[in-house]
């Protein structure tokens, strides 16, 4: 009965239009929606722990059935998300007082529970079902202040780009079902070796496709940061545990076909490539949602280096903690939203914040970004290196240094100055921050159970490990020379005015002109369609004097329609006679 | 049981009573007439679907086998679905926008109702071809009449002109299937289909496919139907895009490829790249239209031609999803036309650039945009996803370029996203700042549509049982 725990948010969904605001808040419905999937997914791990159950429901005609399966990673991960789904729904109270409160908590009840669908899913199909409903509820969420011409337009980005994705999937899908007449994602799996080699590749290029795309990897990741557009509620919950999770999760489960596929070199590589751009991105932003955008594509790479090392056990643990640490980040900039009405970090700065109550969830954050000990992402970072080789360390103690960089970029700017007064504290606001940021400090002990999680989990602690750490506090010493002392300013400047150059040549002009590029192919084709029209119009110009007052049916018109239609069909035959 | 002329009953009575109505002078509005006409005629096809149907004959000229023989096929319950039910669903658009000549286009509207319901039962192909025929006559009184002015009389010609050149080649096949068979009886010309020599199954299948291709329409002869759509008036494009354009594919797949499979499987993958083409070129055009109706319009090129791959693909899978989304597409794209005339009655135009900012006045109606093209893009949960996957499941088994079709389906992201963002999204424009939401009525008559797509599309298995691929 597993689709139970999707049931308490579904009734919300229902609910919430129902009440409308009267005698019961959406807000209020929405988080019992949450608090239900939660307690129902954590029973299901209690009871079902160590098991695997399969649950299978007809759909249509006879393969195509759609099954959940409870195991202990789905499962975990179905409480990770009503988890975080949870903390984010309460924070919601605080964010969205002023806002239009049905549509959004019914939006948000469509993309919870659409992602713990997807993470319960067994089979492709219903994988592929609540795949498309994230996609379209974060388009929605994304673009939920329709009035903004920005808004709406990252809503609209963020849909196409990953439809393409999307679109390979369902691809894949096909592929697959003919191929292997199943879509059980188990026998998927294991029966890799009677797909053709070259079905095999085509169908794994196609699943990595669909994840890069939701996971906002390169090539795709440009919709990411624009997608902070929408409230930061939902950045919180789309950058955590929903939305890119889903893309992650995806190579996770696929990762036996990728492999068999041969793709790992390909998605260690596409991460570090990711990885690198996205930091070099982090550094040159100010607004702090869009550094915070960056940082979850760099590190959502970080999942995908894992699962191309084998080593899915440390994608996962990485994506448990980083869905703690990005959400707790993403809620306290929507405190400066809220109170301060500001995302710049250098208009934050001279709100002087220094010491007020967000700082040490904000430094827990910030720490974890780093994968500085002793938070639960130091932990996680342990696990992700487990599978790396020499030359993905070498590479990332650079990785290490430059996040560590952007990092405490962040909080030595925003926290420079001495608050002179209290940043006002509210239960919604701070119970959420508060509890995420203890789960980010204490949740790495979970290291030494997460076998029972995900079979296939290590950890290392070598000589890298060090060096990534020292690497990192040598980038947290330049932040705070840097920024904080704001010594050698001339020096800086010349860092970010050749980042700057980076990132304005960036392919975002490419991938626009791609899109111009289609919007000319439609503007000619639509030409030619007009000019078609016409042409048929010609052939039969005196048509319009049968008015409805001669009634009077001009033969040569006629004809002339006729005459048309023949070369057309004319045509036609010609080809089928060729191909005959 | 229910006999099957009980469907035919009670649209003939509306069209005497609108007559006598107009003869008479008596106070009984039309549209009293036509609701409760159609609301009776879609009562008794679902009490019918619950007891089962019974066939009717009655031999009208012995010597050439010409009878009126209603009997249902193995295809037809999807399609007289479509036909019953969408005209009843778009009356209410007529309601709003026919003031003048009413008791006569009601006329008309009751005789495609009725053909239209004839049509997808009549199992003599003499009968099957005069309302087929009604069909198109009354039609083009629809546009030629209350039509957009300006463009009326040329949309309406090239409706008609275009349509009976089809219907030409339709009555070229039913002659030879008659000339070989010796029987206008579809059941008997099936069990006698081998007598027929394969270069006259050759011809006979070309006519079919043409009269198909045009009704469909399919690329090059699909210029009548933007136009026809744009001129006609809302209920007008409803049954014309819901139905007619069904009418094709039904065709198709009863003449060729329950027929004779075999000649379809000769010119199977040059059909699908005729269809997939078609795709490409409908999305592109698409892509540059202005007017949403026409918009609209060449999407439904674009989902016809997925139906017509799925057909071409001649096998189960690619012809149940052929089916189910000639079912899924009539509701869509029957909604999308509403939604479209509600524009232009609300705001006076379709012209996309010159809408913008509607969501803050009209939050119902665009709930149902969005809900519409949502569906119409193929998402999960409404009713296009299971036809759309069957569709290329089946293509991709026979011809696996076939998905090709997916950037299609890309390109109606795009195009569609720009849409509702030019029409919902942004700051409202000046001209809109008394803009008031759809009617109650208005809001029942789309929640209709939204019953259907969401009721397929969460239980295909309803409508897939309903048919099976037989003669």
């Amino acid at each position: 009965m597993l689709y139970l725990i999707l049931l308490p948010v579904l009734a919300s969904l229902c609910l919430i239009p129902l009440f409308g605001e009267r005698k019961i808040k959406s807000s209020t419905i929405a988080i019992a929606g949450a608090l239900g999937s939660l307690a129902l997914a954590s029973y299901y791990l209690f009871a079902y722990f160590v098991k695997s159950v399969v649950e299978s429901y007809n759909w249509f005609l006879g393969g195509f059935s759609l099954s959940f399966i409870g195991n202990n990673l789905t499962l975990s991960f179905a409480v990770l998300v009503s988890f975080i789904s949870l903390m984010v729904l309460i924070f919601s109270v605080f964010y969205m007082k002023k806002e239009q409160q049905e549509r959004y908590y019914v939006e948000m009840s469509i993309f919870i529970l659409s992602m713990l669908g997807l993470v319960l899913s067994n089979s492709l199909l219903l994988f592929y079902i609540f795949w498309e409903l994230v996609g379209v509820s974060s388009y929605l969420l994304i673009g939920f202040w329709y009035k903004k011409e920005s808004a709406s337009a990252a809503g609209k980005k963020a849909l196409v780009i990953t439809r393409i994705g999307d679109m390979a999937f369902f691809a894949a899908l096909i592929i697959l079902f003919i191929g292997l007449g199943t879509f059980s994602i188990p026998s998927i799996n294991s029966a890799t070796s009677s797909l053709p080699q070259p079905l095999l590749l085509l169908s794994g290029i196609l699943i990595l496709i669909a994840a890069l795309s939701k996971s906002a990897q390169f090539p795709f990741y440009t919709w990411l940061p624009d997608a902070m557009e929408g409230p930061t509620p939902v950045s919180a919950l789309l950058h955590s545990a929903t939305m890119v999770a889903a893309g992650a999760y995806l190579v996770i489960v696929m990762s036996p076909l990728l492999a068999a596929a041969g793709l790992n070199i390909i998605l260690v590589g596409v991460g570090l490539l990711t990885a690198f751009i996205a930091v070099f991105l982090a550094l040159n932003h100010r607004q702090i949602k869009r550094i915070f955008a960056y940082s979850t594509i760099e590190s959502l790479a970080f999942m995908f280096i894992a699962v191309g090392t084998a080593n899915t056990g440390g994608a996962v643990f990485y994506l448990f903690a980083h869905a703690f640490f990005k959400s707790l980040l993403f809620l306290i900039s929507g405190v400066f939203a809220v109170l301060l009405g500001m995302q710049d970090i250098y208009a934050l700065k001279l709100k002087k914040l220094a010491g007020t109550w967000v700082m040490i969830p904000a430094l827990i954050g910030i720490i974890s970004l780093a994968g500085i000990p002793p938070f639960m992402s130091f932990f996680a970072h342990l696990s992700l290196s487990a599978g790396f080789n020499i030359y993905e360390n070498l590479l990332f103690v650079i990785i290490s240094f430059l996040t560590a960089l952007f990092a405490f970029r962040i909080f030595f700017v925003v926290f420079n100055q001495r608050a002179e007064e209290k940043l006002e504290k509210q239960k919604e606001s701070y119970i959420p921050i508060y509890v995420l940021s203890a789960i980010s400090a204490v949740g790495g002990l979970l290291m030494f159970s997460f076998t029972n999680i995900i079979a296939n989990f290590t950890y290392v602690l070598d000589g890298f490990t060090l060096i990534d750490v020292l690497a990192a506090l040598v980038g947290v010493f330049v932040a705070f020379e840097f920024f904080y002392r704001s010594k050698y300013p001339h020096f800086s400047m010349k860092v970010k005015s050749m980042v700057s150059y980076l990132s304005k040549h960036s392919y975002d002009s490419i991938l626009s002109s791609i899109g111009g590029f289609v919007v000319l192919v439609g503007a000619l084709v639509g030409l030619f369609d007009s000019k078609l029209s016409i042409f048929y119009d010609k052939l039969a110009d005196g048509s319009l004097f049968l008015s409805s007052k001669s009634r009077r049916l001009e033969d040569g018109d006629t004809q002339t329609y006729i005459l048309a239609i023949m070369v057309g069909i004319i045509a036609i035959f010609a080809v089928a006679a060729i191909y005959i | 049981m229910i006999q099957l002329t009980g469907l035919l009953v009670l649209p003939t009575v509306g069209i005497i009573a609108l007559i006598i109505k107009k003869v008479l002078h008596l106070g009984l509005t039309e549209e009293k007439i036509v609701t409760s006409v159609t609301i009776a005629t879609i009562a008794i096809f679902f009490l019918g679907l619950l007891l089962g149907f019974q066939s009717f004959s009655f031999p009208l000229i012995n010597s050439i086998g010409f009878s009126f023989t209603l009997q249902l096929n193995g295809i037809s319950i999807p399609f007289l679905l479509l036909a019953i039910v969408l005209p009843g669903l778009g009356l209410w658009s007529a309601y709003k926008e026919i003031k003048e000549n009413k008791t006569l286009f009601y006329i008309f509207y009751l005789f495609s109702y009725l053909s239209l319901i004839a049509v997808f039962m009549s199992s003599n192909l003499i009968s099957f071809f005069i309302f087929w025929e009604i069909i198109l006559i009354s039609f083009f009184f629809i546009i030629a009449f209350w039509g957009e002015k300006e463009t009326k009389r040329k949309a309406s010609m090239k409706f008609l002109i275009f349509t009976q050149f089809g219907s030409m080649l339709l009555l070229g096949a039913f002659i030879l299937l008659y000339v070989y068979t010796g029987s206008f009886n579809l059941n008997t010309i099936a069990s006698s289909i081998s007598l027929i020599p394969s270069q006259i199954q050759d011809v006979i299948f070309f006519f079919v496919l043409m009269a198909a291709i045009i009704k469909m329409p399919l690329f090059p002869l699909h210029s009548w139907l933007p136009d026809a759509h744009t001129s006609a008036p809302t209920a007008g494009s409803v049954l014309l895009a819901g139905v007619l354009l069904k009418l094709g594919a039904y065709v198709l797949i009863l003449f060729a490829v329950l027929l004779m499979p075999a000649v379809v499987r000769t010119f199977q993958i040059p059909l699908i790249i005729l269809g997939l083409f078609t795709i490409l070129y409908s999305t592109f055009a698409a892509s540059a239209q202005r007017d949403f109706k026409r918009l609209i319009a060449y999407s439904s090129i674009f989902y016809m031609a997925l139906v017509f791959i799925g057909i071409a693909s001649l096998n189960s899978l690619g012809e149940t999803g052929a089916i189910v989304l000639i079912v899924s597409h009539g509701f869509i794209v029957g909604m999308l036309f509403v939604l479209a005339g509600t524009l232009k009655e609300k705001t006076g135009t379709r012209d996309l650039d010159r809408l913008g900012g509607l969501m803050s006045k009209m939050p119902m109606y665009a709930f149902f945009l969005v809900l519409a093209v949502i569906a119409t893009l193929g998402v999960p949960g409404l009713s296009n996803f299971p036809g759309e996957l069957l569709v290329l499941l089946g293509a991709y088994a026979v011809y696996p370029m076939a998905l090709i079709a997916l950037a299609g389906v890309l390109i109606a992201t795009n195009y569609y996203l720009s849409a509702v963002k030019k029409i919902l999204f942004n700051s409202l424009k000046k001209a809109f700042i008394k803009m008031t939401d759809i009617s109650s009525f208005d809001a029942l008559q789309l929640s209709l549509f939204t019953i259907f797509i969401v009721v397929l599309g969460i239980m295909p298995s309803i409508l897939i049982n309903s048919f099976n691929l037989t003669i």
